[in-house]
């Protein structure tokens, strides 16, 4: 019995170690703000409830972020934003799933800033397009940050609407800032 | 004959007055003033079990009756943490421990992990929690 009970003790321990070994860092409350600003209209919005994980071992990373969940200055560009613009009821969520490229690059045990490229497949309003990005990396006390800034084409997405061209820019401008746990 | 013209004037400018007035309230003031006011609201209770059982047995469904609708949850605090813009996010706790109710606070809350709350916020919809947003604390 005791050398069963020891067996499992062993095997939870080998277990989590293997868990940690495999270093997934992963965030719920990570930022992406866009921006499609014109001289007409200032539109810009945040959310603050990324869902993001990320793998060490071959720098997987995926994004999830809910549409309803960003804020904007202005109530009521943020009920059109739904309503109209992304059809949040219909697509609630928008989503990247990739690859950091040159995840061996960075050396997780020293701190610093490394650059780093990003690819992979973008969701949002149903619409899935393979992206290319590039950002960087933080390490700073053992803690790990990633941020990047890249546009999106709206036509791309199939986003359509009145005021696009005039008062919403045709081009947004996406930044991530995601701090893992 | 004057005194018609003075009148249509005064009732003129009046008109012009509250066109003038409603223009900017509706276009000016309204939209970056305006807020929902989420404790009057009416709402839907449940516990944060039943809200995250609802997504993970029917995300469309849920979504449906719960996104962007005022909910009212109970349940019991298993995490308080801030989000990158400093903000409150209260962690409600289900029976599944990976997918818990998110609820991200407007203003500073002193609620602390271990206590039985009643939160109220609108739900944003699911990730791997179910994320209220503009949440209150109601009891």
């Amino acid at each position: 019995m005791k050398k069963i009970v020891m067996f499992f003790s062993a095997l939870l321990v080998v277990g989590t170690a293997s868990i940690n070994a495999q270093n997934l860092y992963s965030t719920h409350t990570g930022q992406i703000k866009f921006y499609a600003s014109t001289p007409l209209e200032n539109v810009e919005a945040v959310n603050n409830e990324v869902e993001s994980k990320m793998l060490q071992k071959n720098g997987q990373i995926i994004f999830a972020v809910l549409i309803q969940g960003f804020h904007f200055a202005n109530a009521l560009m943020q009920d059109h934003f739904n309503e109209n613009y992304m059809e949040s009821t219909k697509y609630p969520k928008a989503d990247f799933k990739g690859y950091i490229t040159n995840i061996a690059s960075v050396n997780f045990s020293k701190d610093g800033k490394y650059n780093i490229t990003g690819e992979g497949d973008l969701t949002i309003h149903g619409v899935t397009k393979k992206i290319n990005t590039t950002g960087f990396l933080e390490i700073a006390g053992g803690k790990v940050s990633i941020n990047s800034v890249f546009k999106i084409d709206l036509k791309d997405f199939k986003v359509t609407g009145s005021y696009i061209g005039t008062k919403i820019a045709e081009q947004v401008q996406v930044t991530v800032d995601c701090k893992y746990d | 004959m004057k005194k018609t013209i003075r009148k249509v004037l005064l009732i003129f400018s009046i008109i012009m007055l509250v066109c003038i007035s409603g223009i900017w309230y509706f276009i000016f003031y309204r939209p970056t003033h305006y807020q929902r006011n989420i404790l009057a609201e009416n709402s839907i209770s449940l516990t944060a079990d039943e809200l995250v059982n609802n997504y993970k047995n029917n995300e469309h469904k849920s979504d449906s009756l719960f996104l962007n609708k005022a909910v009212t949850v109970t349940g019991k605090v298993t995490d308080v943490r801030k989000n990158q813009e400093g903000k409150t996010i209260i962690f409600l706790g289900s029976k599944d421990p990976m997918s818990n109710v998110s609820c991200t606070f407007k203003s500073p809350t002193n609620i602390i992990p271990g206590t039985n709350v009643i939160l109220k916020g609108i739900c944003a919809g699911y990730l791997s929690d179910v994320i209220l947003i503009d949440g209150v604390y109601v009891k």
